[in-house]
């Protein structure tokens, strides 16, 4: 995966300074941490926000706007002033503290009153939830914001979940990726993606919906998530591949059977996945290894796989050994996207190997497919904005670390002891927020997905910091 | 602490409580069911209502055995009934947040008792012998008779597989009826797991690529590969599982299979058998198919109710606390594990800050100029050494990695003495 930092190195940052400042880090509205919930034990003089997801908030409202709460939330003795959205609030339950704000000024509409889940349609039929996971595997696509949409998700209890896939399949400069290009390594995002629907779904909501993937693009890491599910359909210019350079990954490091070793142990998480959703395992082995030869045959509206080349005009080619010259896909093949090294599902591809249920262009096409076009509700979630809003933070976060980056550089530890220790409490002030950004995006960070070029990792900050206070020690007034 | 049974009665009830909740008639019930939330969308939940706040509703309610707290919001809710003789519902001050652990019921007579032990991480940190052996006392004390071994690990190090090997088969199979559960076992989790003789796969389970090597991926050989394959040749005997499967894992041999009439499997090292598993030049992972079929693994289970009726006990309880996030209940010899590997990931994460911060220390320590300066210093380098030297005795192994040994923490403590005596 390329990054730039090793996988599970800055999963635990516990020492106190980081604790303090995971607890400072704004938190935004949805997800507070478990340390904040209460045990609904309202204190005289506090006040209490209970959430719609039957969260409990304990601390004191410092602030509040016709759409948000300022809340100062206490843990222990550290007080964090955190902002909540109104709609995600049930009821906010006021101490008997003097200072307590008022409620909404009058003509201010209170959003509290909009905030029952909105259906559309037939309200006894089948809720039907809609979530579009877009952007990049493993920055806009990420454990974070899929459980945020599906915690919004949970409160409207869908009968189906329609997830659909449409991920950014480019290179770092904005172009289009071809076919060919390929990531096998980002499998592991895509396990961590799994089981939030699979193990934590029926956990969580006590149910389990029916979950249809609808794929429009699944490239790379993405394209691993589908086969976990058994009822895919495709876009007409649906795609699923992009994993098709797993035996290149070490190139010619070390010995052969190591190697052949990794490839197994990746293609077994792969095959894995493939029999997860009731996939024949070996579609997802001619979409990974390039030596791999794969054919089928039509044999009473079902496909045969054949491992082996095709032998008549009724046997399909899927893939043949692209590690042999007279097989090596031609560059005006892989050019149009008809390479045959490995496999990029395609609609009518996935339709004939069994993997589509169906070809739809539209929402409407795919109820249709399901048989829920006569009667269902379309629940209009907060799915989109929950999306938006994620990548928009992350975005806003590499400009924020860059931002305070220069900031960094530009203090100077210089004048009277008075102005050299306002500097370093300032350094200090600084480093911890580029912490709080790091922990915060932690998931996306560990990946080298954020544009974090010579921004120290946050055990390395915690250093940094522990540096400068034994300088501000060592100084003399 | 709650229980799960997998009796034919209960089977029926869970799928009937299941159906009830997707088709939206039939109430999801608790045992003493007192309370009922009547859902706008004509779904019923039955239980006990422990919590009520502007119009919003927490009620507990038991499904397929597992006790929940179920949320509505006012928009959701039809109506409410309360049975006439419930106890008034607390309120909001005063009831218990609804994601808080539940307990489990005691012992029922005649019934067999399971706990769920997951084993992830890197075998050797976080995947290690030693909280395993010191959950044996917890799961005899919690009355466990079948110990499930949940896998989910990428491997590790070669050097702790034979205490791993050696717990599992000399004191946790002479107490318990010992199962493996696997979700991912690759290299060392898989050499782990193969001392076992009852495998069962998740539907996505994979088993295999048992390949030792080192650095640059430079594989074992000679001497030393030979001992490790004779290593597993003895834990393949352990586990009943026929030794050309596991060769296959390791190095690059072929291995293929001949289903007999009577159902019963040879195995091969070339290709010689009806199915080739493992073409020559490859290394042998199994997915959940391939062990199933060649009758490696005994199943296919994806949660503990699937599992537990693979097992074929008429009812089993599930020993535990039901805790959010987990799909199984946790017993103290699971919540033993999660901590350990809690604790070794901190260590891992933090020992080269608090050993960069030592050296600070020290190195002030050193310069300064007056005793009071060093010795608060020396101070704050005692306090970064008392912490290593903690993470180290909890976690032995980390001196493996560091080169750091009990001498090693002693030196240091002698050069904090001359410091402060300076």
């Amino acid at each position: 995966m390329g990054s730039a930092r090793a996988r599970g190195w800055v999963v635990s940052v516990l020492s106190a300074v980081v604790a303090a400042a995971a607890i400072l880090s704004p938190i935004p509205a949805g997800e507070a941490s478990a340390g904040m919930v209460q045990d609904g034990t309202a204190t005289r003089g506090k006040d209490v926000l209970i959430f719609k997801d039957g969260r409990i908030v304990e601390g004191r409202v410092l602030e509040e706007t016709a759409t948000e709460i300022r809340f100062e939330v206490k843990v222990g003795t550290i007080a964090a002033p955190t902002v909540y959205r109104k709609a995600d609030i049930l009821e906010v339950q006021r101490g008997a503290a003097t200072d307590a704000p008022a409620s909404p000024a009058p003509g201010v509409r209170d959003e509290r009153r909009d905030a029952s889940p909105r259906v559309t349609g037939d309200p006894g039929a089948p809720g039907i939830y809609v979530m579009e996971m877009t952007g990049r595997i493993g920055r806009d696509i990420s454990v974070t914001p899929i459980r945020n949409v599906l915690e919004d998700a949970r409160q409207h209890k869908p009968d189906v979940l329609i997830v659909v896939i449409d991920n950014a399949w480019q290179f770092g400069d904005g172009r289009d990726a071809p076919d060919d290009a390929a990531s096998f390594g980002q499998i592991f995002i895509a396990e961590d993606i799994e089981p939030i629907f699979t193990q934590e779904i029926p956990q969580k909501w006590g149910y389990s919906p029916r979950i249809i993937i609808w794929v429009k693009k699944a490239m790379g890491g993405a394209c691993f998530i589908p086969f976990n599910f058994p009822e895919i359909y495709f876009h007409p210019d649906g795609k699923m591949g992009g994993i098709g350079n797993l035996i290149f990954q070490y190139g010619n490091t070390g010995d052969e059977m190591v190697r052949e070793k990794l490839f197994s142990a990746g293609m077994g998480h792969a095959r894995g996945m493939a029999n997860h959703g009731g996939y024949d395992p070996r579609i997802v082995t001619a979409m990974a290894r390039t030596d791999y030869v794969l054919s089928y045959r039509m044999v009473g509206g079902r496909a045969e796989l054949l491992e082996r080349l095709p032998e008549g005009p009724n046997e399909f080619l899927l893939t043949n050994d692209g590690t042999k010259d007279e097989f090596k896909d031609t560059i005006q093949a892989l050019a149009r996207g008809e390479g045959k090294n490995t496999l990029t599902l395609n609609a009518k591809v996935a339709r004939d190997l069994g993997v589509s249920k169906g070809t739809v262009s539209n929402l409407d096409e795919l109820l249709f497919e399901l048989q829920l076009h006569r009667r269902h509700n379309l629940i209009e979630g907060r799915a989109k904005q929950i999306w938006e809003r994620w990548g928009k933070d992350i975005t806003e976060g590499d400009r924020e670390i860059r931002r305070l980056m220069q900031e960094f550089g530009r203090i100077q530890v210089q004048g009277d002891y008075n102005q050299r220790s306002a500097a370093r409490a300032q350094q200090i002030r600084t480093l911890q927020r580029i912490q709080q950004i790091l922990k915060r995006f932690e998931e996306v960070a560990s990946l080298g997905l954020m544009e974090l070029e010579g921004v120290p990792s946050p055990q390395e900050i915690d250093v940094i910091i522990e540096q400068i206070r034994q300088e501000q020690m060592k100084d003399k007034r | 602490m709650h229980r799960i049974r997998t009796s034919f009665v209960a089977r029926l009830a869970a799928v009937a409580l299941l159906a009830g909740a997707w088709l939206g008639f039939g109430p999801l019930q608790a045992a003493d069911a007192a309370d009922r939330v009547v859902l706008k969308d004509g779904r019923v939940f039955e239980g006990e209502i422990v919590r009520e706040a502007a119009g919003a509703v927490w009620i507990k309610v038991t499904v397929s055995g597992i006790e929940r707290t179920e949320f509505f919001g006012p928009a959701d809710i039809a109506s409410v009934e309360r049975s006439p003789d419930a106890p008034a519902v607390a309120s909001t001050e005063a009831a218990r947040a609804p994601d808080a652990p539940a307990k489990s019921s005691p012992r029922t007579p005649g019934v067999k008792r399971a706990a769920v032990l997951t084993l992830e991480g890197m075998v050797g940190t976080q995947f290690s012998h030693k909280p395993l052996k010191e959950a044996i006392p917890m799961l005899e004390e919690e009355g466990v008779d079948v110990v499930v071994f949940k896998i989910n690990s990428g491997g590790g190090l070669l050097y702790e597989l034979s205490f791993l090997q050696d717990v599992i088969h000399d004191e946790y199979k002479p107490k318990f009826h010992v199962v493996a559960w696997i979700e991912s076992a690759i290299s060392a989790a898989a050499m782990t797991a193969h001392v076992i003789e009852e495998i069962y796969f998740m539907p996505q389970g994979n088993y295999g690529a048992c390949t030792g090597y080192s650095g640059a991926l430079v594989a074992m050989k000679d001497r030393g590969l030979e001992e490790v394959l004779y290593m597993m040749e003895k834990v393949s005997a352990k586990g009943q599982h026929h030794p050309a499967i596991m060769r296959s894992m390791q190095i690059d041999d072929p291995l293929s299979c001949t289903i007999k009439p009577n159902g019963d499997v040879e195995w091969y090292n070339t290709e010689e058998g009806d199915f080739l598993v493992n073409p020559a030049g490859r290394i042998l992972t199994f997915d959940a198919g391939q062990a199933i079929r060649f009758k490696f693994a005994k199943g296919q289970a994806a949660t503990i109710e699937e599992l537990g009726r693979q097992l074929g006990y008429a009812e089993l309880e599930w020993v535990g606390e039901t805790v959010p996030g987990v799909p199984f209940p946790v017993s103290k010899a699971e919540k033993h594990q999660r901590e350990w590997r809690k604790s070794m990931g901190e260590a891992e994460s933090n020992l080269q800050s608090n050993f960069a911060k030592y050296q600070i220390s020290i190195a002030n320590a050193q310069a300064a100029q007056d005793d009071r300066e060093r010795g608060a210093f020396v101070g704050k380098a005692a306090r970064e050494l008392a912490i290593m030297e903690a993470a180290f005795k909890k976690h032995p192994i980390l001196g493996l990695f560091t080169g750091i040994d009990e001498q090693w923490f002693e030196d240091q403590k002698e050069l904090l003495r001359r410091l402060r005596r300076r």
